[in-house]
Order: structure tokens, then sequence, then C-alpha cells
């Protein structure tokens, strides 16, 4: 049984198994000050917990380029955990030409263009939303959640490698350069995707009346 | 008059190339810069919302449990539906409980009291909700959820998960939450249950 309720006043009377958590970086100190190619050697070695080390310095740029792809908490959870594992079993073919950081990106960009290939990018109920600050007039809050939901919209018809490309430079503002390595292009390319985007967004929102 | 090439104008627009005076002459180009000028303040006018501060040790437990499922495929078929699912959630509730713990004895410090420890053997804590906090406690379905999982969370599974149980100050812990703390856990407990789709 998942959920229990209490009918009226009536006090429960529960019993708790308390559980304290050994933290991961408890066991990852004497890891944290290896650099990339040192995790990387230990983590080809059977140190698992040198793993954990990347998946905590990169935790959060992998989620958040998963959200920008999808939309929602839910699906970008997935994708991330889903580009660690990829990730985790393709480390023998990282051969430090780049950063962890960039083959991770492109590992990402690959997994989410998949996914969101096969799926409509679903985009965050309101609900789900933090809380508007104390003071936000609520007329205000919600025209701009629905421009906020129009121009993701938008960047979701984008083609791939424009939608990447943004996503990669708007958001993530990573280099022409560095983009260029993730999404295996030139920086002209970089450049002339990134400013067809910017058109083409424009464009789409506009044949939306925004 | 020679316009500005596509090149030019996203320079500008990134990094204020030196172009600015030709736009205040050229309205076709000032159009165009105006127009991915205004296309990048809409991109950016749109943060990732932040996940709840439990989110990002939950996504590193997650990442964990997948890579040793994936090594240790072979073992877990042999191991049962309802081991790995206590495995999980001893995984999910204890990301939970660690920052509940911190949650408690840091305001435990700032009162001055000093939480009692039972022991430092790890035995389950069997005890009933204290008279004198019992008026904190809300009653609610999220309450209600952390409850029942860390009921059903016995030591074996907590041990397969390699936690280490701690008797001591969870009553207060638990009765000290704020309803977000609360929310958060039970949201991190309910996303585990979902993923495995019980």
């Amino acid at each position: 049984m998942l959920t229990r309720v209490w009918a009226g006043t009536t006090r429960p009377r529960w019993t708790v198994t308390v559980v304290r958590h050994e933290p991961a970086s408890a066991h990852a100190d004497p890891l944290s000050g290896l650099t990339e190619a040192e995790l990387v050697t230990a983590c080809l070695a059977g140190q698992r917990d040198a793993f954990a080390v990347i998946v905590e310095r990169h935790r959060r740029s992998v989620y958040q380029l998963c959200y920008r792809f999808v939309g929602n908490h839910e699906d970008a959870s997935d994708l991330s955990q889903e580009v660690f594992l990829r990730a985790f079993r393709g480390l023998k073919g990282f051969k430090g030409q780049s950063t962890l950081a960039t083959w991770l990106y492109r590992i990402g960009v690959n997994t989410c263009l998949n996914r969101v290939s096969v799926n409509v990018p679903v985009t965050e109920p309101l609900d789900a939303r933090p809380h508007q600050a104390l003071g936000d007039d609520p007329s205000t809050t919600l025209i701009r959640d629905e421009r906020r939901a129009r121009v993701r919209a938008a960047i979701a018809r984008l083609p791939r490698k424009q939608r990447a490309t943004l996503i990669l430079r708007a958001y993530q503002e990573l280099s022409h350069r560095e983009i260029a390595e993730i999404l295996g292009s030139s920086v002209g390319a970089v450049k002339a995707n990134f400013f067809h985007a910017l058109g083409n967004l424009k464009k789409i929102l506009e044949g939306q009346s925004v | 008059m020679k316009h500005l090439s596509e090149e030019r104008l996203l320079e500008l627009l990134e990094d204020g190339a030196s172009e600015a005076g030709h736009l205040e002459t050229c309205t076709v180009c000032r159009e165009r810069f105006e127009a991915l000028r205004q296309t990048m303040g809409l991109l950016r006018d749109d943060p990732v919302p932040e996940p709840s501060p439990l989110f990002w040790q939950h996504l590193s437990e997650r990442v964990r449990l997948a890579i040793d499922g994936a090594a240790d495929e072979p073992h877990s078929v042999t191991w049962g539906t309802r081991r790995r699912w206590h495995w999980a959630l001893a995984g999910a509730t204890a990301v939970g409980i660690a920052v509940l713990v911190v949650v408690a004895s840091q305001r435990v410090q700032q009162t001055g009291s000093v939480a009692e420890r039972v022991g430092s053997s790890a035995l389950p804590v069997a005890s009933a909700a204290p008279e004198d906090l019992a008026w904190a406690i809300p009653v609610d379905d999220s309450w209600a959820m952390v409850v029942d999982v860390a009921e059903g969370l016995d030591l074996e599974s907590a041990a397969d998960a390699g936690l280490v149980v701690r008797p001591g100050s969870i009553d207060q812990a638990l009765l000290r939450l704020s309803d977000e703390e609360r929310r958060d856990l039970a949201g991190i407990i309910q996303a585990e249950l979902d993923r495995l789709s019980l």
C-alpha cells in the first residue's frame, strides 16, 4: 500500500525505519581531485565511484540540455540518466580528443534528438512549474508562461541541426567552436545554422501570431 | 549601400561588433538586426526551472543504479522483482532521509538541543509519534506516503543498497519537515515507483 489517508483528527501511530544514506561524496572524496583523464582511467580500471564524480560534475549541464529538448522535468530526468548510462558504456571510446563536457554534450544531443524525433515534446504542466514570485501579477505570469511555451514549441519545429545549434548556443552558451565539435560541423556551418535557426524561429512564431 | 553579411549581423548580435554605425544609416540591416535581437530576447526569457535540491543526488543515484543494473544484469534476473524494487526504493528513500537528517541536525544545533542517539548499531527504530510533537503531524497524502515507504523499508533491503541504518532523531526530523520538503520527498519516492511501474 503506497498511500494512507487518516480520517478526521485521529492521530496516527506509526513505525519508521530510519535510514541515513552514506553520501556518494564520502566515497568520492579521494577521487574528487582527479582530472577528467584520471577519472576516465579510473573508471576503465573498474572504479565506478570515479564515474559518480563525473556524473556529479556534469549532471546539471546534461539535465539542462535535456530539458531544453523536451521541455519537462520528467523526460529530462530520464534522458539525463540515459545520457550518463550511454557515456559509461561508451567510455572506452573516449580518447580525450575533446573535453569530457563536449563528449557528454555530443551524447546528450544525439540521445535527445533520437527521443524527440519520435515524441512530441511535452511542455511542463503549469502546476509543475515553480511558484510565481510574491508580487508577480498572475495575468503577467500566465502571459509569460504561454509565451515561453510557444517559443519552446517553435524550437521543436526547427530542423534537427538548427535546433541543436540554437539550444547549444543560446541556452548552453557554448562557443561556436565547441558546438562545431559536438555536432561534427565546421565553425562556419554552426554560425550559418544559428543564424537561420533564429530566422526560422521568428517565422514560426509570427505564424502563430506571437 | 552594401549590406552586412549574415556573419557580420551575427557577430553584432553576439559580440557587439563595430558595425553599429552602419545600422544607423541602413534601414534594411537595422530591421534584420532588430529581428534577430528580439528573437534572442525571447529565448533568454526562459530559464530552466531549478529542480528540487533533492533532485541532483537522486539523479546520481538513478545513474548508479542503472549502471549497476546493466553491469549485474545476469544476477539481477535471479534476484526477483521484489528485491530490486526494495533496492531501488531504498536508494530513493535514503536520499530523502539523508536530507531530513541534515535538516533536523542543523535545526537541532540551532536551538541548542541534542538529538538523542539510541546507539551506533544498525537497527530499525520503532517509535510512536511523541505526544509533545503530535501537533506537528500534517495529515495529507504526501506525509502518509513518506511514512509508508519508511515502514516498508526493511534492514535487508537497506543493506543491499549499501545503506547504513542509524536510529536516532528521525522522529524529530520527519516532524520538522516543511510542507515543501515533505512534498519533495514524496515526489522523489513517487517518481521512483512510477519509473519501476509499480
